[in-house]
């Protein structure tokens, strides 16, 4: 198995020897306190997103660029104001919400309406926050879904990772 | 385990202050969030999972840790911060956190089935600070 492949399948395998039931939660800790964790820090999270997150190609949800968020089909035929809707939407998803809980956005001017919604949270090995997320575009009536990953950076902002 | 209660109810009110509705503390509720699969019990997980979103969301300043007063907004019990900070540097990390709630789980699983019952929950709950079962 190549290394790369190996960084994929780390996050599955921890999950599986982290929740494998038979031993306690608190014997498991003792024994491996990054393995419980592997969920929510840098462990599981894969190389690549810990790589991203430092820099490299992203998206920063906060300034101006809103392509990883809204890219591709996704965001095809969203207006400026769309977009930005769901650019408020994304960054109070990302920084107030817990998982499950989804930040909605309506544009009144054309029907066009869309939600967030964070899905894990985790911790990389330099302390930075990243978010799993769901989105949910419907522009006429067909709802286009999408899912990422987000990234808090050090002024606040939030770079797309995937 | 009062702790265990107060610990999803701090995450729903959290949640419900972000959604702008009057945030307060309701154990049903609260596991009805962090039983992210609907299946009827919060397992390690889920409890994992529920726990970082609490630090997160905690984490005013987004530094990676919890100060004390970062911590008892989020859990609302006073003697929480002292018992997490394992390595007495005032401040809480999230490996500290979570090994924090670890045990309050273990605590609060009366039956050690390895998950935790609305009953389980709400009981704790009702039970107020200071219980041990």
């Amino acid at each position: 198995m190549s290394r790369s492949a190996a960084a994929k399948l780390a996050p599955f395998v921890l999950a599986l020897f982290v929740f494998s039931g038979c031993a306690s939660l608190q014997q498991e800790w003792e024994e491996n306190p990054k393995a419980v964790l592997g969920t929510v820090i840098g462990v599981a999270a894969g190389a690549g997103i810990a790589a991203a997150a430092g820099g490299g190609a992203g998206w920063i949800v906060g300034g101006a660029a809103l392509g990883g968020l809204l890219g591709g089909a996704v965001g095809h035929g969203l207006d400026e104001r769309d977009k930005r809707l769901a650019h408020q939407a994304a960054v109070n998803a990302f920084e107030n919400y817990p998982s499950g809980q989804s930040s909605v956005w309506n544009n009144p001017d054309n029907g066009h309406s869309g939600s967030i919604t964070p899905t894990q949270t985790y911790q990389i090995a330099s302390g930075q926050y990243c978010r799993r997320y769901t989105q949910t575009i419907d522009i006429g009536g067909t709802p286009q879904q999408s899912a990422g990953t987000a990234c808090r950076q050090s002024d606040g902002t939030w770079k797309i990772q995937s | 385990m009062h702790k265990i209660a107060l610990l999803l109810c701090g995450a729903l009110a959290l949640g419900a202050s972000a959604a702008g509705a009057d945030p307060k503390y309701d154990a049903r509720a609260a596991f009805a969030q962090a039983d992210q699969n609907k299946d009827g019990v919060i397992d390690h997980q889920e409890l994992v999972a529920r726990a970082t979103d609490v630090f997160f969301l905690g984490d005013v300043d987004k530094d990676g840790f919890l100060t004390s007063a970062e911590m008892t907004r989020v859990v609302v019990f006073e003697g929480d911060f002292a018992a997490a900070d394992k390595n007495h540097d005032s401040k809480v990390s999230l490996p500290e956190f979570a090994h924090d709630r670890i045990v309050i789980f273990e605590a609060a699983d009366s039956n050690g089935d390895g998950v935790l019952s609305v009953v389980e929950v709400s009981g704790a709950y009702d039970r107020g600070p200071g219980a041990k079962q």
